[in-house]
């Protein structure tokens, strides 16, 4: 399973992909691939499906109809073992979702403790070098509710990275931050970006966009509506709904 | 009826002559209440979260059936499931001692409304919480074992708190059946000795007991209180 993709063998696959929410259809019809390495941003207005999208990748929400496929497994297929596959698929959320009982280096030994049966000292080890990595290694005893929003986004991406995923899905990471606290955890990210994580990232910040991202997608009413380089699209969006919506962030 | 004053109280209520020699059978009675207490509360604490974690599952039939269940055991006395099953479950020839069938009586009232507080608990807990958890590949039972239950225990603790002291309470019902346990204890000495001395002095020792239980509850319920 963790052989190496061959170059055109995308990572995670996307087919026709729908997902209704009683009579509201959110996602219509989705398809789309995502290679190892590539960093993908998804925006659109609010209520346009994306973050919707974001989670069905990982079966935390679960779509009504399509396939998705990771690393040559059918997420999608009743029979595979979910919790296996997001072994390999972190997610950071808009709400950080740190749990509030356990220190910060408590939240990130959790997982390779309890899922992957680490060593204590080996989890250990491991958690401190990502507390360094996302800048707070005075903060590995610290609880939740001492963090600011900030450092509690930084503890949850360490988290995620504690699994060693192959793929880090973002669902809005700073849209729940005050606006001085945004930077940190966009310069933590776009260093993971650098070092050639495979990320997909729902985010409005347009600079992060156009400079971390190689390759964006517009969600809007449930469908793409364009999907491209990400400079190319910012700087020279094609569809209308593309260019209000920037017009309207920017 | 000779004339009572004031200040025959004492000699009424707190006579200590009559305890001579008495506070053994007094203590052990205690003990024998601490007992029931003791296993009562662990066992409808275990048994509780048991029920909650049924109740919030998805099986509708084993829902039904739980809900009956706690309305039962709302809506009857629990002396009267006591007498159904001491008195009345050997005429199926199934017969417990008098200490088990208090345990058994006490820990199946008590699971019903414990089971009831552990799952508003768990309900309270954010939604994120068990996606995160999911999402790093936890099953769901490590996500309820190690992030749920913990955040959901904690939250629940003063209702907790509050039902154990009702367990407690509740093992004064032993006084029916051949158990001496602390009231029963206190009712013997007090016919014996034709005096109400020893009843006061289980009161004295129900406080000691509970006293500290309740203060603490009451810490705990304005701890919470504040945080909200």
């Amino acid at each position: 399973m963790t052989e190496q993709l061959s170059q055109n063998e995308p990572l995670l696959s996307v087919v026709d992909l729908v997902k209704n929410f009683d009579d509201l259809c959110v996602l219509k019809n989705i398809t789309n691939e995502f290679h190892e390495g590539e960093v993908v941003s998804i925006m659109g207005p609010s209520g346009s499906g994306k973050s919707t999208f974001i989670r069905c990748l990982n079966h935390i929400e679960e779509p009504t109809s399509g396939k998705i496929y990771f690393d040559g497994i059918e997420v999608t297929n009743p029979k595979t073992d979910l919790d296996t596959v997001r072994r390999d698929m972190g997610m950071v959320f808009q709400n950080f979702g740190l749990f509030p009982h356990l220190t910060a280096i408590e939240n990130i030994m959790l997982a390779p403790l309890k899922v992957k049966k680490q060593k204590k000292a080996e989890a250990r080890n491991f958690a401190l070098k990502l507390l360094e990595r996302v800048g707070l290694s005075d903060k590995a005893d610290s609880y939740p509710k001492q963090l600011s929003g900030g450092q509690q986004q930084r503890v949850a991406i360490a988290r995620s990275l504690a699994m060693k995923p192959r793929v880090l899905l973002f669902d809005e990471p700073t849209s729940a931050l005050d606006p001085e606290m945004v930077r940190e955890v966009l310069d933590v990210m776009t260093s993971l970006a650098q070092e050639g994580m495979t990320m997909i990232v729902v985010s409005h910040e347009i600079n992060f966009i156009r400079e971390a991202s190689s390759r964006v997608l517009v969600l809007v009413d449930g469908e793409v509506i364009e999907d491209g380089p990400s400079k190319e699209v910012i700087d020279n969006p094609s569809h209308p709904r593309t260019k209000e919506f920037l017009g309207k962030i920017l | 009826m000779e004339e009572l004053s004031f200040s025959d109280l004492p000699r009424i209520f707190f006579n200590m002559d009559v305890m001579e020699g008495q506070w053994s059978l007094l203590l052990s009675g205690m003990w024998v209440t601490l007992e029931i207490a003791v296993i009562s509360i662990v066992l409808s604490t275990v048994l509780g979260l048991f029920v909650a974690l049924i109740r919030i599952g998805e099986d509708k039939l084993l829902n039904v059936l739980l809900i009956a269940y706690l309305e039962f055991c709302r809506a009857t006395p629990i002396v009267v499931a006591l007498i159904v099953v001491y008195f009345g479950l050997p005429f199926l020839n199934v017969t417990f001692s008098p200490f088990a069938s208090a345990v058994i009586v006490i820990v199946f009232v008590h699971a019903a409304y414990i089971g009831e507080a552990f799952r508003s608990g768990i309900l309270a807990i954010n939604n994120t919480q068990t996606e995160a958890a999911r999402s790093l590949g936890m099953t769901k039972f490590q996500t309820l074992r190690y992030v749920i239950i913990p955040q959901a225990f904690k939250l629940v603790l003063p209702t907790l708190a509050n039902q154990w002291t009702g367990i407690i309470k509740d093992t004064a019902i032993c006084t029916i059946l051949a158990i001496t346990e602390l009231l029963k204890a206190a009712q013997i000495i007090s016919t014996w000795k034709a005096n109400p001395t020893p009843l006061v002095m289980s009161t004295v020792m129900y406080l000691i007991i509970l006293l500290p239980l309740t203060l603490t509850t009451m810490k705990l319920e304005k701890r919470r209180g504040s945080k909200n």
